[in-house]
């Protein structure tokens, strides 16, 4: 059994968006919503400040509330531990939007809540996401954390990291690599 | 069935009284004045419900797009809306059934009333939930094929169901005289909507990513809200059904009854206040920036006049002045005291909805107070307060319900025979 997880290298990370217009063309995202984006974040003021820069998607939580909160089962753990969205079911009450403590989600005009699936589509076929194919600078990197061989197990073994909004409780599966290389 | 073999009270499928059906809207050249004002009133409501049945239609088909709500405020005014009919439904049933559990006599009288007016008002609630889900008749098949038990909307959905049929049933046997059934079943629809009420708190209160709405409190906040509106409605019901019907003017029964509700009112207004006091200190003290910055929108922030206006002057202000002063002997001032009451209570439920959305779960600032630049993922974000106006759609379907609410009350009682005459 596979455990699907993806990593952004924040040294890497040039927020050149391409990442985001691979998915937008991949999963025909509609005009105003996104499934991934980026966030450059400064900290600190002149001359003691730093930016973080870094592409964010749905973080695919091993104990996610919106999977919880849905009334339906529309929204659920697929193959992987991926977090998806049967569009099927959905019924548009968008608990799941509400529930999602990062704002992740977004009501696709055809009736359902949508968001990033890791591409399980691409996945499925033994390819990458459609994000972390287009990276100029690698910075992501997607791969099975059961696997301790595969690179982002090796990555996560061996890199400084953290997920975002810890305190949640929800345990993310999309990791940012924030320090140096060992 | 006709009125020669129906159970009594139960004569409402005659022609007769169908036929009576029309003048409720047209102005006769007899009409006493209370009458003909009242008629004008029923025809601008029908204009309200045409417009807002066209408003509806308009959701229904061309989906979301009408609609103001947006990827960051998903629940809007017409949520507001549902859980303002819903949970005033829930505390007019346990109102009412205050009368049958507990013996209060005086109560009594109206019960097929209350029942009618909560059945109407879950029906409306209906509709403007069913307007608001994006794919409403799939809701139907999936929350039988394919259910989540750990979802409290899916409970939600179950509980009200089940009080609503509830309601249809008591209903049915307080028309057909059946009154141990009927205080059998009360009790049932007693437990059942106590339940579906702090369930619904818990659909808010149960979202941790939310912390305006999330904790244990929300649920308890829900039936503490729920018996205010319900005790104002009952008294607005009690007051207008007089005021429009027979002699124009309040029974002396009623003036009593009015008296009483107020009391009531009055105590549970009480506990709203210290619930309303001690949520917004609590905000204030959290160690939470995004629940202090909530609250402190609603105290001094942007929705500083729909707080103090609506919730403080509307709901707790006024109405408790008029009940805990010499006033509270006065009809008029009573009847003043609910009407506000109910007004403000609408605009309660919109502030708590939108209070809960209004902010970002960006990060606004870091541990040692620097501010974060985040790129928004969507267009129209911005880390802070998000926007949300409702659209002339989403107004248009609520006035709409509204207006159904009153006029199907209006018939019920035509045609049901509603009236605590028919008690007797």
């Amino acid at each position: 059994m596979a455990r699907y997880a993806m990593a952004c290298d924040e040294k890497l990370c040039v927020t050149c968006n391409a990442c985001v217009l691979a998915c937008k063309n991949e999963n025909a995202v509609p005009d105003g919503a996104a499934r991934c984006w980026t966030a450059q974040i400064e900290r600190g003021s002149f001359p003691h400040c730093t930016v973080e820069t870094r592409s964010e998607r749905c973080n695919h939580c091993r104990s996610a509330p919106c999977v919880t909160a849905c009334p339906t089962r529309a929204s659920h753990y697929d193959v992987g531990g991926i977090v998806d969205v049967d569009a099927a079911k959905c019924i548009g009450c968008k608990a799941c939007t509400l529930a999602c403590p990062y704002e992740v989600r977004y009501t696709h005009p055809a009736g359902y809540v949508d968001k990033c699936s890791f591409c399980k589509h691409r996945v499925l076929e033994g390819q990458d996401p459609a994000c972390v194919e287009v990276c100029p600078t690698g910075a992501l990197v997607f791969g099975d954390l059961d696997d301790r061989n595969s690179r982002i197990s090796r990555l996560l073994r061996t890199r400084a990291q953290l997920v975002l909004k810890p305190e949640e409780g929800t345990r993310p599966m999309m990791f940012f690599l924030s320090g140096p290389r060992r | 069935m006709t009125s020669a073999t129906s159970p009594r009270g139960l004569e409402w499928f005659s022609r007769r009284e169908l036929a009576k059906l029309p003048a409720l809207l047209r102005v006769a050249p007899g009409d006493p004045a209370h009458q003909v004002t009242g008629k004008r009133i029923l025809q601008g409501l029908l204009l309200l419900l045409l417009a807002g049945g066209a408003a509806g239609l308009l959701a229904f088909f061309r989906g979301h797009h009408v609609l103001g709500t947006t990827h960051e405020i998903p629940w809007g005014v017409l949520i507001a809306g549902y859980v303002f009919f819903v949970v005033s439904s829930t505390g007019l049933c346990l109102v009412s059934c205050l009368g049958h559990i507990f013996g209060i006599e005086i109560l009594e009288p109206i019960a097929k009333r209350s029942v009618f007016l909560a059945l109407v008002m879950m029906l409306s609630g209906f509709a403007l939930i069913g307007l608001e889900l994006e794919r409403p008749l799939l809701l139907m098949w999936m929350a039988v094929a394919s259910p989540n038990l750990s979802s409290p909307i899916w409970w939600m959905g179950m509980l009200y169901g089940v009080y609503l049929l509830a309601l249809a049933g008591e209903l049915y046997l307080l028309l057909a005289r059946k009154e141990p059934w009927a205080r059998r079943v009360c009790q049932l629809k007693s437990i059942v909507a106590v339940a579906a009420n702090t369930n619904l708190g818990f659909v808010f209160g149960s979202l941790h990513g939310r912390p305006f709405w999330f904790g244990g409190a929300t649920p308890v906040y829900f039936i503490a809200t729920a018996f205010v509106s319900g005790t104002a409605l009952m008294m607005l019901m009690v007051y207008l059904t007089d005021r429009f019907s027979g002699e124009g003017t309040v029974r002396p029964p009623n003036e009593v009854l009015l008296r009483f509700l107020g009391k009531l009112l009055g105590l549970f207004l009480g506990i709203l206040l210290l619930f309303t006091v001690w949520r917004a200190l609590a905000g204030l003290a959290s160690g939470g920036e995004h629940l202090f910055q909530v609250v402190r929108s609603l105290l001094v922030g942007p929705l500083f006049v729909s707080f103090w206006l609506f919730e403080g002057l509307l709901v707790l202000g006024l109405p408790l002045v008029v009940v805990l002063s010499g006033w509270r002997t006065r009809t008029g001032a009573l009847v003043f005291a609910a009407a506000v009451t109910t007004l403000g209570m609408f605009l309660v439920r919109y502030n708590f909805v939108y209070a809960g959305q209004m902010l970002s779960l960006r990060p606004l600032t870091g541990p040692m107070g620097e501010i974060f630049d985040y790129s928004p993922p969507f267009k129209g974000t911005v880390a802070g307060i998000l926007p949300y106006t409702p659209s002339w759609v989403e107004i248009a379907i609520v006035l709409g319900a509204v207006s159904f609410t009153i006029l199907a009350y209006v018939v019920g009682n035509k045609v049901l025979t509603l009236g605590e005459e028919a008690e007797g």
